[in-house]
């Protein structure tokens, strides 16, 4: 939990290490060199140079020659998951490598870190010098690019995975970072809308059509009627522990480019703001001091201990205001065994970040980045692949309901707490391959792509933010938002006082300098384009 | 010359009963200190961590650039020097009651009962705290409610939290420095306090003439320690008995969770190494000094 000592851990192990294979390295190369020529031939061990000399100008002989070399290297493939050994780990593992088989010599090994260890778990790996083929990350591969932690796979990506750049269109692009890849993005919902996500059943008692709700002020109507209704219900959770109730009010008016940096969508992109001193984050003070003293914030919402999922499924929340995408309905009856409903009313925006967060990155320690780089496309572009990782073995973990309209369910006899695999849509590459869940639509894979292709293009799309001149600043204006943000979204404190408070931590703490950062490259980026 | 080799010889069994201990010292405290040159390097992996470039104090600068540099350092510091002052006078007053039970048993419960706090994980610590402090199901507010005074926000008034987190600190952490003093406490040579009895001495006199004055290096000897640690906090404490409320953040925010706060997104190993680094050669020279003062005013009693 304590990432500070892990970081610091880390450091002190690698040191120790490298100290230790400084003096290793001379031997145990030049045996590896005689036992296996072409491993050491594909080997990129210093990062970029080699992989890009050799897969420049490779056809598909070549490629073969490279895939198809004799060599079973395993594949190891990191991903977070609930439960990090499940029953069919190894069912799954042989139907992919069988797939795998077609197509390259290779041993594909599947390690399913736990969501409370993963982010610790991932940093360790990628600097402790591990085999690993694809590493996923949920925080964008910017801060392991920039540290050389991960592999910049521009051409290998050109090269073995040409048909996963085709499906994926224009949303690969959120991927580079100054027109280079260093990693691919799972198949997810590329924008978000926001709105309420509450108690289906709460809403049919009230006999509410949601379909009427399309505006804030609707949606405060209905809280009212709730709060009515359900006096001691508690009205909203928090949309994430410590996050607050209302973070996501403003989602999609602005491309965030670091927490406090943003511009706005709907504009040029010349102009970057400090988001908390801009009209609509005062606005989002204001609602949630309002609905706050209106009694529609569970108390605590700062503090509470249980996550969304457990308030709803312990029965006296009626809901939360989030961030709503097709497939939340499902997501949210999965996680708590409540049904609910999505009542978006916010906007979508198609933002580099909201591409970018989830992808797979080979790192740098990977043995051989070219096997791994062709399992990437294999997992975004196959669709046996795809049913494996998403739902697991067929006949054991589901069964195929409708062959013609694709659906896919649970066996008889099994249900999502007896099921030998889980896993979700945005870790598992691309989802859209596979079989539609009998709890969603048939056609929610076109819901998703229709849902995607319909958010407002950001004006910097496809731009990354170095922030690597800025740390001070950003670590000093991470802390006073960690101060103020969760409080003003959950209305504890007068938003006039508070958020000017905040404005004023933040200018001091330098956000003015974040900005001017920001601006020059943005200005860079574009005389680029 | 001869007799020295002949001493080695012959206590070899004894020297190597030392080289686990000593490898272990040089694997786990020794070897990781060349990682101490990570603070001013700009880490690249490709690069490695040798051949990664130097950036001078850069990596430092997060610490001091700050408006909060001098609040987090101002917490710290004070946090700290409350705790040792508060455990070492509550520990040693614990010490004492408890030398004075003579049924053995008792002593042996009342010691497990301070101390077990102790042996308990920080994050079950900060759910106790909770289980007190929460505004609507907490103990506090329910008894509050009861005697029909006003229910405070517990998590959101950092008026209290000084208090709240040294005493949490206090009842977490006291049984160890108990245990300790009292195992002093017991090595004193018992015909002290029966000759003192004969001349007639008050149990008053007995603590403050014969016993404190007894265990006087041990106390020193473990405020030293402490002192050591002063520019660390319990990160513990300070971060996951708040709850990480934003709300707290003046009262309870110290240099270790202000660098978790603001690393968590940048993930930047050499400056946490920086923080780590600071704080380390501070606490090396607070305790240089802190020994040094003890030197001259009770020699005997100095670490080194």
């Amino acid at each position: 939990m304590n990432r500070f000592k892990l970081l610091k851990q880390t450091a002190l192990v690698l040191s120790a290490t490298m100290l230790l294979a400084g003096c290793a390295s001379g031997s145990a190369e030049s045996s590896q060199t005689t036992a296996t020529e072409t491993q050491t031939s594909t080997k990129s061990g210093s990062g970029t140079e080699s992989s890009t000399e050799q897969s420049g100008s490779s056809t598909a002989q070549d490629q073969d020659a490279i895939l198809k070399d004799g060599q079973k290297d395993t594949l190891t493939v990191v991903f977070p998951g609930g439960s990090s050994s499940p029953a069919d780990l190894e069912a799954v593992e042989a139907g992919l490598q069988s797939v795998v088989d077609t197509v390259m010599d290779a041993t594909v090994k599947l390690n399913i870190l736990e969501w409370g260890v993963f982010s610790d778990q991932q940093k360790l790996m990628l600097s402790s010098g591990e085999d690993i083929a694809l590493m996923f990350t949920y925080d964008s591969s910017k801060n392991y690019a920039a540290s050389s932690q991960v592999l910049d796979i521009t051409d290998l990506v050109n090269t073995y995975a040409s048909d996963a750049l085709t499906t994926l269109g224009k949303y690969a692009e959120a991927c580079q970072i100054s027109g280079r890849y260093y990693g691919l993005p799972t198949f997810h919902e590329y924008t978000k809308d926001s709105g309420l996500v509450c108690r289906t059943d709460i809403l049919e008692a009230l006999g509410v059509d949601s379909s009427s709700i399309t505006s804030w002020d609707d949606i405060e109507a209905l809280l009212a009627k709730v709060k009515a209704a359900y006096p001691d219900m508690n009205i909203l959770a928090p949309v994430e522990l410590e996050a607050g109730v209302l973070p996501y009010y403003n989602e999609g008016l602005f491309d965030i480019l670091t927490d406090g940096v943003a511009v706005r969508v709907d504009g040029d992109g010349s102009e970057v703001v400090d988001y908390y001193d801009t009209d609509e984050f005062m606005e989002l003070a204001k609602v949630a001091y309002d609905w706050n003293q209106k009694g529609y914030f569970m108390p605590d919402a700062t503090t509470v201990t249980d996550t969304r999922q457990d308030l709803l499924a312990a029965g006296n929340t009626f809901g939360y205001v989030g961030q709503i995408h097709p497939g939340t309905a499902t997501q949210e009856l999965k996680n708590s065994g409540v049904a609910v409903t999505t009542i978006p009313v916010g906007h979508r925006a198609l933002t580099t970040g909201n591409v970018n967060f989830a992808q797979y990155m080979v790192p740098t320690s990977s043995s051989t980045p070219e096997k791994a780089v062709k399992l990437l496309d294999l997992m975004l572009t196959n669709a046996d692949v795809s049913n494996l990782l998403m739902y697991g073995v067929e006949g054991k973990d589901y069964v195929v309901k409708d062959a013609q309209t694709k659906v896919a369910g649970y066996p008889d006899g099994v249900d999502s707490s007896s099921v030998g695999w889980n896993n979700e849509t945005w870790l598992a590459g691309n989802g859209s391959l596979a079989y539609a869940w009998e709890s969603d639509p048939v056609d929610i894979w076109q819901q998703y792509q229709t849902f995607n292709d319909s958010a407002t293009v950001s004006p910097l799309y496809g731009f990354t933010f170095d922030t690597s001149n800025v740390k001070t600043e950003i670590t000093a204006i991470t802390n006073v938002i960690s101060k103020y943000k969760a409080v003003i979204c959950s209305g504890y404190s007068d938003p006039e006082s508070s958020v000017k408070q905040m404005v004023d931590e933040l200018n001091s703490a330098g956000i003015a300098n974040i900005i001017t950062e920001a601006q020059a490259q943005i200005s860079n980026w574009k005389a680029g384009n | 010359m001869r007799s020295k080799r002949k001493s080695i010889i012959k206590n070899l069994p004894v020297y190597l009963m030392i080289l686990p201990g000593f490898i272990y010292l040089l694997i786990n405290n020794y070897i990781p200190m060349a990682g101490l040159i990570i603070a001013f390097k700009d880490v690249n992996f490709a690069k490695g961590i040798l051949k990664s470039d130097w950036v001078g104090f850069k990596n430092f600068e997060y610490l001091f650039k700050t408006p909060d540099a001098f609040r987090i350092t101002r917490n710290t510091l004070l946090y700290n020097l409350a705790f040792i002052a508060v455990n070492l006078i509550i520990g040693v007053m614990f010490a004492v009651l408890l030398s004075e039970i003579h049924s053995k048993k008792a002593v042996k419960f009342y010691q497990t009962v301070v101390l077990l706090p102790y042996m308990i994980s920080m994050v079950i610590v900060s759910y106790l705290t909770y289980a007190f402090l929460s505004s609507n199901t907490g103990l506090i507010n329910g008894f509050l409610k009861t005697v029909g005074l006003p229910e405070v926000s517990w998590y959101t008034e950092q008026a209290y939290w000084p208090f709240i987190l040294i005493f949490v600190n206090c009842w977490k952490y006291v049984g160890y420095g108990t245990v300790v003093y009292l195992a002093s406490i017991l090595g004193i040579d018992r015909t002290l306090y029966e000759a003192a009895a004969v001349d007639g001495i008050t149990k008053m006199q007995e603590i403050f003439k014969i016993t404190i004055p007894l265990i006087k290096p041990t106390i020193i000897t473990m405020v030293l320690l402490s002192v050591g640690r002063i520019f660390y906090s319990d990160f513990g404490l300070f971060y996951q008995v708040p709850m990480n409320s934003g709300a707290l953040l003046n009262t309870t925010n110290t240099i270790d969770t202000y660098v978790y706060r603001g690393l968590i997104t940048l993930g930047d190993i050499g400056m946490a190494s920086a923080a780590g680094f600071y704080q380390s050669i501070v606490g090396f020279f607070l305790i240089l000094a802190a020994n040094a003062l003890t030197r001259r005013y009770s020699s005997e009693n100095a670490l080194f």
